[in-house]
C-alpha cells in the first residue's frame, strides 16, 4: 500500500491510497466518522432562560457547537464514576447574557470555559436577545463518539473517491464535444501531440458525459478500484492530521483485540 | 428561527458565516459568489444559507419576558 | 413599444394583493353589513307595535361602539383581540339603537338603548386593529401578517365559511326525464331579506302550464293564477307572456285548463278554496289575496300594488318555459357558475341578525305589555333585554348551528400553519348534501376557470363540494339596481308593460334575473354599458351579457351581490390597455391596483359577461377578435395548489393530494405563537422557505411564514427499507435540528361559582376530598395550587389542583356527620402525553371568575413512522433512520436527507416533483433562483446548463459510494434538494398498545380508543383464524374467561336468573322462591346484559341448562 498525501485546503486533508481496497479505506474513513471520540455539551443547567428559544432548542444549539480541548477528560464508560458524569470525565462551560438592549446576539464565544473544554469557534450565534431577556445556565461537556450522536462526529464529509480512469481509443478524431461537454472541464485537446489528453484525473466525477456525446465512442471512463483517495474535512474538534492518525490507532487497536480474543479461543 | 449551528446534511459549522453572508448579500453581491468565498461549496450547506430566514426577528417582539408584561 | 412581460403581469398580481389582501372578501362583506345591511334590518322592522292602544315605539339609528367585554365589577371596558383570546372572551361591540315611544300620535323623546352585542370580525372596519401600523400591531401583540376575517367567541376563532348557493331571483328551465307527467319545469327561488320561497311553473303533457309554490297545496293552472293577480282577459294573459304569436299559440292548453274561471275574484276563490276549506267566500278571497301578496315571488314586493310585476314575472317564466318545450332555447346549466352565488359572512350574519332581532322585538313587545299594564310610565331601556340578540349571535358562532338549520357554517380556524389559515378563509361550501351522489355538482365546470381552484378540493364524501377561491377571483358585494334600471330606460329600453302593449320583439333586458323591458338593437345597448361601465359613469360591478340563441336574445344585466368576478386586462382590436408605463407606474407605488379598475385597464367580469368575452392567455397570442387578456394564466389555481412548483408538469390528482398537505405541514403558524394560547399547536423550530418557490408564494408573504424544509433528496432503494412509501432518513441529520417542531397543548380551568353560594377553589386538594389522587400527583403544584413553569410533566400529573362543592349538597347529609366533602376536579396532563410546562396564565374571565390556562410544550424529533410528504402529494413514513457514515455518499461529500423510492415516481407521475428537485440543486450550487411557478417556472434546459457549469451532470445524477462499504453504486443517483413538509400526523400521537386496562362499566368490555387506553379488537376474522387453527381453548381462554367472563345463576325451574342471599347463605329464584333448584352458569357478561335487556323490554328469555358433555 502506497499512501500519498496530498495537503490540506480549506479544512480538508486529502490522501491517496494505492494498492488498497476500497473497504479497507473506508473502515479507515468510518471509524473517522464513528468512534473517534471528541467533546461535546452533554447536558445543560439551565437556570434562567427567558428567550424566545427553548431550553431544549436551547440546549441543541451549544450541543452542535464544535468543542475543543478534553485530553485530560476519562471516557464517561471507563471513568469511575460509572458514566452517571463526575469531575473527571466531564468538563464545564458557563454561559450567562442579560441584555441591556434590543437585539443582542449571543456568540459562543460568550461560554466560559471552567475547565479543558472550550469552543473551536466563538462566532456561532446561540440566541438573539431583547433587552430584559437572559440566559443562564451551566454546561457540561464529555467526551463522545459519533455513533452516538451526530455532534461528537468530528469531521463534515468524509469521502473516499475511486481513481477515475478514463481510457481514449484510437479512432478519436479530436471533435472536441467532449472537451467542451465535460462538465469538470478535465479534458483538453493536446495541439502538439494532436491527442486528446486529460488534464486532472481526480478531478473527474466518473459522470460520463464524455461518453455519452463522443460520436465516435472513442471515450470511455472507468475507476480504478485500487486506488482511492480518502477526503477528510474537519469540524474543528481535532485536526485532519489527529483525526487519520488516531483512526488507524484505533484500527490497530481493534485488530489486535481480534486478534486476542482469536488466540484466547484457540488456546482455550 | 436562528440559522441552526451546522448544515443539516453533512455537519459543517454554517452559523458563524451567516452574518457576513447575510450582510454581503444585503449589500447586493451576488449570493454564489460570497458563499464560495465563505468556503461554502457543498450545495447542502449553500441551502441553509439560501432557505434561511430569520424568524426569530419576528418572534422576538412578542415574547413575554417580563414580569410586568405578564400581570398586564 | 415593448411587450409585456411575464414578470409585468405578475406585478399586477401582487399589486391586488397588495391592496386587497387574501380575505378582503369576507372583511368586505362584513363591512357592508355593519354599514348598510344592519341599519336596513331595524328600518325593515321599523316600529314595535304593541298590542296596548296607540302604543308603539319608533326605531331609529343603530350605532356600534368599539369592542367592549362587560366586566364583572360592571365597567365596561375595550378589548383588543389577543385579550379576548387569552381571557375566553367574545369580540363584540355594544349596539345602541335609537328608540322613540309613540304614544296616541304624540312622539316622546328619543331614547339610546344598548340593545345587544355584535360579534366584530378581526381587521374589518368597526374593529381596532384595522386602523393599527405594524408597530400597533406588535404592540398589540397581533401578527401583523395576520389576515384577520375571522371572529373571536368566547376565545376561540371561527371562520364563517362561504356558502354557495343557487343564484335566486333568476328563472332556471330544465327538462324532466322519466315517466313523470311532467315535461318541463321553470324554476325560481325567490328571495327576499331573510325570506327564500321557491316556484315552479311546469308543463304538463297535454302542454298546460301550472304554477306550484308552497303555501299552497298542489298545481293550479297559470291562467288561474294570472287572473287572480288581477289579469282577467285571455287576451292580456298571451299579452304577459309574450308577443310571438307561437308562444301565444303554446298557451291555449292552459288558458283552457283555466275558462271555468272568468274572473278575478272566481280565481282568488278558487286558490282561496286550496287553502281555507269550508270557510265562506269572502274569507277565502281574503286569504288567496295574503297568500299570493307575501307567498309569491316576494322579491317583486309584498304589496296589493305589486300583483301586475308578478303576473309579468310569472309571463316571463312561462315564455321561457315555452321557448324550452319549442326547442328555441336549451335547459339551462345549474352548474354554470353565473347561476351560482356565494353567501359571505355579511350575508350570513345579516340572515342571524334578522331573526335574532325580530325575536328581541318580540321580547320588547311582551316586555311593554307586562310593564304597561303595571304602571303609566315605563322606561325602555330597563324593559330592553339585551342578551336576546347577544346570546344569539353568540351561540350561532360558536356552535355553527345557523338560522334555517344549516350547520357547520362557522368553524374552528385552522392554525396548523399560515398556509392552512388563509386556505380556510378562502374555502367554499356548498349545501348540497354529501351523501347523494351529484356527479354533475361536483364536476369541475368550465366556468370555474379563474374563480374557483380546479385542484384543490378535498377526496371522499366532500369532494367537489368544497371548493377554494381561486387566486384573483373576488366577490361583488352588490350595488343599488335602481339607478341601473333607470339607465336602461335612458338607453332607449322600453319598458315591458308598454312593450307587450305595443306587441314589441327585441332583444330581452333582463336585470337581475327580472325582465325590465324589450330592446332593438341588444348590441349597441350592451356596447353602451360597457362604455359607460369603463368611463365610470356607472358602478364597475355592474355586469352586462349578451345571449343571441337566433329567435331569442337577452341581455343580461347584473348587479347583485356574491357573483364571483375575476379580473381580466381589456383588450382593444388585438392591443391589450396594460402597458409598460402602468406597470412602471405600479412598480413605483404612483398607482394602485384601484387605479388600474378606474382607468379601465382592468375590469372584472361575472361568469355570465364572460361568455361574451373572448379572453387570451398571454400577448404573444392576442388577435383583432380578442376582447380580453389573462393577467396571469396561473392565478387560476387557489392558494394551496399555488404553493406546488412545476404544478403543470404533475397528474392532476397529484396536485390535488399536494394542495390537501400543504395545510397539514408543521411550520412557524404565526409570530406571536408565545401570546397565544391555542388547544393545540404546532411549532418546527428551523422553517426555511423553498429554494424552488412559486410567485404566488412570495405574494402572500408565505415565506415569512414557512411551513417546510428544503430535504437533499436522492431517488434511491438503498436497503429497501423505504419500499411501500416508506422514507429514509439521515439520523445524523435529524440529530442536527432537521424535521424537530414542539407540540403545544393548553389545559385551562375556571374557578366557577355556583348558585348558593359555592365556589370552586384553586388549591392543593387535601386528602380527604372525595377522588383524591395520590400526593405524587400534586408534587409540581406551588402553593396556589397551578404548576410551577419548566416542570417536566407526564400523563396523569395534576397541572391546576381543584376542588368542587358536591353536586348534591342532600346527597351526604344522612350518612356523614362531617358534612359534605368536595369534589376533585384537578385539570392533569392527557394519558400518555408528557411535555414541559412552557406557559402558565392566570386571569379572569368575563364572569369575574379566576381563569388559569396552561401550555404544555413537547419536543418533537422525527422518529419511525413520523409522516413526511413533498409539495406534490408523495408522502411516506419513515421507515429507517440511518446515520450519515451508512450513507450513502458523493464524491463531494453530500449524503441525502432523504431517500425516497424511485417506485413512487412512474405510476405516479410527479414529473413536478423532478424538476422540483434538479431545480433545487441548481439553484443551490448556482445560487440563482429557480421559480416553478404553474405555467411560468424556469426552464428546464436552463437549470441543466447552470448544473453542467457547476461542475455537475446536467441529468442532477451523480455517482455516489455506499456508506457501509465504501463500494460504488452500481448506477447513478438522481440527487438534489427538494421542499419537504413535516405533516402533523406524528407516531407520538397515534402510537397505543394495552395489556390491561379499563372497562366500560355497562358492558364490561374494554374501553374504545387510544384516548381511553382502549383495547384493541380482537375481531371476527382474527376469531376465524384462531377456529381456523382450531385453537378452541384459546379462543375461549381470549375471548370469555380473560374478558368479560361471569358467573350467573340460573334457576333449572323457570330459566330466568336467580341469586345468592348471602345473609341467608341461600340461592333464591325471584319467580320459583327458595326451593327452586339453581346452578352456575359462566357466561360473557354482555350475554347476561342481552338476557336483562331483553327482561326489561317484557321478553323472557329463559335459559335450558343440560348436563355438559
Amino acid at each position: 500500500m502506497d499512501v500519498e498525501v496530498l495537503g490540506s485546503t480549506n479544512d480538508q486533508l486529502s490522501v491517496i491510497f494505492r494498492g488498497a481496497q476500497p473497504t479497507f479505506v473506508n473502515a479507515i474513513r468510518r471509524i473517522i466518522m464513528a468512534e473517534i471520540p471528541i467533546p461535546a455539551i452533554e447536558k445543560v443547567y439551565v437556570a434562567e432562560n427567558t428567550s424566545v428559544l427553548y431550553d431544549e432548542i436551547l440546549a441543541h444549539r451549544l450541543g452542535m457547537i464544535p468543542m475543543r480541548g478534553g485530553e485530560t477528560l476519562v471516557p464517561p464508560d471507563q471513568c469511575n464514576c460509572g458514566g452517571k458524569g463526575c469531575g473527571f470525565c466531564e468538563s464545564v462551560l458557563t454561559l450567562e447574557v442579560e441584555a441591556k438592549e434590543d437585539n443582542v446576539v449571543v456568540y459562543s464565544g460568550r461560554l466560559k470555559a471552567e475547565g479543558s473544554v472550550f469552543p473551536a469557534n466563538n462566532d456561532i450565534p446561540i440566541v438573539k436577545l431583547n433587552s430584559g431577556q437572559k440566559i443562564a445556565l451551566v454546561a457540561h461537556a464529555r467526551l463522545g463518539r459519533g455513533k452516538e450522536h451526530a455532534k461528537w462526529q468530528p469531521v463534515s464529509a468524509c469521502v473516499i473517491k475511486y481513481e477515475p480512469v478514463v481510457s481514449i481509443q484510437a479512432d478519436c478524431d479530436l471533435c472536441g464535444i467532449c472537451v467542451e461537454r465535460c462538465p469538470r472541464k478535465i479534458l483538453e485537446i493536446n495541439e502538439n501531440e494532436k491527442k486528446l489528453a486529460v488534464r486532472s484525473i481526480w478531478d473527474c466525477s466518473l459522470c460520463k458525459v464524455c461518453e455519452e456525446v463522443c460520436p465516435k465512442s472513442a471515450i470511455k471512463v472507468s475507476y480504478n478500484d485500487k486506488t482511492s483517495r480518502l477526503t477528510i474535512e474537519t469540524t474543528g474538534s481535532k485536526s485532519n492530521e489527529e483525526l487519520l492518525i488516531s483512526a488507524f490507532d484505533f484500527l490497530i487497536k481493534k485488530c489486535e483485540s481480534l486478534k486476542n480474543s482469536i488466540g484466547g479461543a484457540t488456546n482455550g | 428561527m436562528i440559522i441552526p449551528v451546522r448544515c443539516f446534511t453533512c455537519g459543517k459549522v454554517i452559523g458563524d458565516k451567516w452574518e457576513e453572508f447575510r450582510k454581503a448579500t444585503l449589500s447586493g453581491r451576488n449570493p454564489a459568489e460570497v458563499l464560495d468565498s465563505l468556503g461554502i461549496k457543498r450545495y447542502c450547506c449553500r441551502r441553509m444559507f439560501l432557505s434561511h430566514i430569520d424568524l426569530i426577528d419576528e418572534a422576538l417582539q412578542f415574547h413575554v419576558h417580563k414580569k410586568e408584561e405578564v400581570n398586564a | 413599444m415593448n411587450r409585456l412581460t411575464i414578470e409585468d403581469r405578475w406585478v399586477l398580481v401582487e399589486s391586488f394583493f397588495k391592496e386587497k389582501g387574501v380575505v378582503r372578501q369576507h372583511l368586505d362583506s362584513f363591512d357592508d353589513f355593519v354599514k348598510n345591511k344592519i341599519q336596513e334590518i331595524v328600518n325593515e322592522q321599523g316600529v314595535i307595535e304593541t298590542d296596548l292602544p296607540g302604543y308603539k315605539i319608533k326605531l331609529g339609528k343603530l350605532t356600534l361602539k368599539p369592542p367592549t367585554i362587560h366586566e364583572a365589577d360592571g365597567s365596561e371596558k375595550e378589548i383588543t383581540p389577543m385579550e379576548s383570546r387569552q381571557r375566553n372572551l367574545t369580540y363584540a361591540s355594544s349596539m345602541y339603537l335609537k328608540v322613540t315611544p309613540v304614544e296616541n300620535g304624540f312622539e316622546e323623546e328619543e331614547q339610546e338603548v344598548y340593545i345587544g352585542k355584535l360579534p366584530i370580525m378581526v381587521k374589518s372596519a368597526p374593529c381596532v386593529l384595522s386602523k393599527m401600523t405594524k408597530e400597533e400591531l406588535i404592540k398589540c401583540g397581533e401578527d401583523p401578517e395576520d389576515p384577520g376575517g375571522y371572529f373571536l367567541v368566547n376565545g376561540s376563532e371561527r371562520v364563517v365559511v362561504i356558502q354557495e348557493d343557487l343564484a335566486v331571483n333568476r328563472i332556471l328551465v330544465d327538462v324532466m326525464e322519466g315517466a313523470s307527467p311532467v315535461t318541463h319545469v321553470a324554476k325560481v327561488f325567490s328571495a327576499t331579506s331573510g325570506f327564500r320561497v321557491p316556484v315552479t311553473i311546469e308543463r304538463m303533457k297535454g302542454g298546460d302550464l301550472q304554477v306550484s309554490f308552497p303555501s299552497i297545496p298542489g298545481r293550479i293552472s297559470l291562467s288561474i293564477v294570472m287572473r287572480a293577480l288581477g289579469v282577467s282577459s285571455d287576451k292580456e294573459i298571451v299579452e304577459f307572456v309574450s308577443s310571438d304569436p307561437e308562444i301565444q299559440k303554446s298557451l291555449i292548453p292552459t288558458l283552457e285548463a283555466g275558462m271555468e274561471i272568468n274572473t278575478v275574484d272566481d280565481a282568488l276563490d278558487y286558490i282561496g278554496n286550496r287553502v281555507a276549506i269550508g270557510q265562506t267566500r269572502d274569507f277565502r278571497i281574503q286569504r288567496a289575496e295574503q297568500i299570493l301578496d307575501k307567498y309569491l315571488l316576494p322579491h317583486l314586493g309584498t304589496n296589493k300594488g305589486d300583483r301586475k310585476k308578478k303576473a309579468l314575472y310569472l309571463g316571463q317564466m312561462a315564455e321561457k318555459l315555452i321557448e324550452l318545450s319549442l326547442g328555441r332555447r336549451k335547459p339551462d346549466d345549474k352548474d354554470h357558475y353565473a347561476n351560482k352565488r356565494l353567501k359571505l359572512a355579511g350575508d350570513l350574519l345579516a340572515s342571524l341578525f334578522r331573526v335574532a332581532f325580530k325575536s328581541f322585538c318580540r321580547d320588547l313587545k311582551y316586555q311593554l305589555e307586562r310593564a304597561k299594564s303595571r304602571s303609566r310610565k315605563v322606561s325602555i331601556p330597563t324593559l330592553v333585554r339585551a342578551d336576546v340578540i347577544t346570546e344569539r349571535m353568540r351561540h350561532a358562532l360558536a356552535t355553527g348551528n345557523w338560522v334555517g338549520g344549516k350547520a357547520g357554517v362557522s368553524q374552528l380556524l385552522d392554525r396548523t400553519n399560515y398556509l392552512s389559515t388563509v386556505g380556510h378563509l378562502r374555502r367554499i361550501i356548498s349545501p348540497l348534501s354529501r351523501s347523494q351522489p351529484h356527479f354533475e355538482a361536483r364536476d369541475l365546470h368550465s366556468t370555474q376557470w379563474g374563480r374557483l381552484c380546479p385542484s384543490e378540493t378535498p377526496e371522499g364524501p366532500n369532494c367537489g363540494l368544497v371548493k377554494n377561491l381561486a387566486l384573483m377571483a373576488f366577490i361583488s358585494v352588490g350595488v343599488d339596481e335602481r339607478p341601473v334600471e333607470e339607465l336602461l330606460y335612458e338607453l332607449e329600453t322600453e319598458p315591458i308593460e308598454s312593450a307587450r302593449k305595443k306587441g314589441l320583439t327585441g332583444a330581452k333586458v333582463i336585470l337581475n334575473g327580472r325582465l325590465v323591458g324589450i330592446h332593438q338593437k341588444p348590441e349597441l345597448l350592451v356596447a353602451e354599458l360597457r362604455k359607460l361601465r369603463r368611463r365610470g359613469r356607472i358602478h364597475h360591478e355592474v355586469n352586462v351579457a349578451y345571449y343571441n340563441y337566433g329567435v331569442i336574445q337577452e341581455v343580461y344585466v347584473n348587479c347583485d351581490a356574491g357573483r364571483v368576478r375575476r379580473p381580466l386586462i381589456i383588450v382593444d382590436n388585438g392591443v391589450p390597455r396594460l402597458t409598460k408605463d402602468h406597470v412602471e407606474k405600479l412598480l413605483s407605488g404612483e398607482w394602485t391596483w384601484n387605479d388600474l379598475i378606474l382607468q379601465s385597464v382592468v375590469e372584472y367580469l361575472d361568469a355570465e359577461e364572460e361568455e361574451n368575452a373572448y379572453i387570451a392567455l398571454t400577448p404573444e397570442e392576442l388577435t383583432k377578435e380578442h376582447t380580453h387578456m389573462e393577467i396571469v394564466p396561473s392565478t387560476i389555481l387557489g392558494v394551496s395548489a399555488s404553493m406546488i412548483p412545476f404544478l403543470e408538469a404533475n397528474q392532476s390528482p397529484r396536485n390535488t393530494y399536494g394542495s390537501a398537505m400543504v395545510k397539514q405541514a408543521l411550520g412557524f403558524y404565526v409570530a406571536n405563537f408565545s401570546k397565544r394560547l391555542d388547544t393545540r399547536g404546532h411549532l418546527l423550530h428551523y422553517p426555511q422557505k423553498p429554494l424552488v418557490n412559486t410567485k404566488p408564494a412570495k405574494i402572500l408573504e408565505l415565506d415569512r411564514r414557512p411551513a417546510g424544509q428544503n430535504f437533499v433528496v436522492a431517488v434511491l432503494s438503498y436497503s429497501g427499507y423505504n419500499i411501500e412509501d416508506a422514507l429514509i432518513m439521515n439520523k445524523s441529520s435529524v440529530e442536527r435540528g432537521l424535521g424537530r417542531s414542539s407540540f403545544f397543548r393548553c389545559y385551562e380551568t375556571e374557578e366557577r361559582r355556583y348558585p348558593g353560594g359555592q365556589e370552586d377553589k384553586i388549591e392543593i386538594p387535601s386528602p380527604n376530598v372525595r377522588g383524591y389522587r395520590t400526593p405524587e400527583s400534586y408534587r409540581y403544584l406551588g402553593d396556589d395550587g397551578i404548576i410551577e413553569p419548566e416542570s417536566i410533566v407526564q400523563g396523569g400529573d395534576v397541572l391546576i389542583g381543584k376542588t368542587s362543592p358536591p353536586r348534591f349538597l342532600e346527597e351526604y347529609r344522612e350518612f356523614e356527620t362531617t358534612g359534605p366533602t368536595r369534589r376533585e376536579t384537578s385539570v392533569s396532563m392527557r394519558a400518555g402525553e408528557d411535555g414541559i410546562v412552557d406557559l402558565v396564565l392566570v386571569t379572569e374571565s368575563s364572569d369575574g371568575n379566576k381563569l388559569v390556562k396552561i401550555r404544555v410544550r413537547n419536543e418533537r424529533i422525527p422518529e419511525l413512522g413520523d409522516k413526511f410528504a413533498s409539495r406534490h402529494g408523495q408522502k411516506g413514513v419513515i421507515g429507517m433512520l440511518v446515520p450519515q457514515y451508512d450513507m450513502p455518499y458523493t464524491e463531494d461529500g453530500v449524503v441525502p436527507d432523504l431517500i425516497i423510492n424511485p417506485h413512487a415516481i412512474p405510476s405516479r407521475m410527479t414529473l413536478g416533483q423532478l424538476l422540483e428537485i434538479l431545480g433545487g440543486k441548481a439553484y443551490a450550487v448556482s445560487g440563482e433562483p429557480q421559480e416553478g411557478t404553474a405555467f411560468c417556472g424556469a426552464d428546464e434546459n436552463k437549470m441543466r446548463t447552470l448544473l453542467e457549469k457547476a461542475g455537475f451532470k446536467p441529468t442532477g445524477k451523480e455517482v455516489m459510494y455506499d456508506g457501509r462499504t465504501g463500494r460504488v453504486l452500481e448506477a447513478e443517483v438522481f440527487i438534489g434538494i427538494a421542499y419537504y413538509l413535516k405533516l402533523h400526523h406524528m407516531v407520538s400521537d397515534k402510537m397505543h398498545a394495552r395489556a390491561r386496562g379499563p372497562v366500560q362499566i355497562l358492558t364490561r368490555q374494554p374501553t374504545e380508543g387510544r384516548a381511553r387506553e382502549g383495547g384493541l379488537r380482537f375481531g371476527e376474522m382474527e376469531r376465524d383464524c384462531l377456529i381456523g387453527h382450531g385453537a378452541a381453548m384459546l379462543l375461549k381462554e381470549r375471548l370469555l374467561d380473560e374478558s368479560d367472563r361471569t358467573v350467573v345463576f340460573i334457576c333449572e325451574d323457570c330459566g330466568l336468573i336467580a341469586y345468592y342471599d348471602r345473609i341467608k347463605d341461600r340461592y333464591i329464584c325471584p319467580v320459583c322462591g327458595e326451593k327452586a333448584k339453581i346452578t352456575r352458569v359462566v357466561m360473557s357478561y354482555a350475554f347476561k346484559l342481552l338476557l336483562q335487556e331483553l327482561m326489561s323490554l317484557g321478553i323472557a328469555p329463559r335459559l335450558k341448562l343440560a348436563e355438559r358433555v
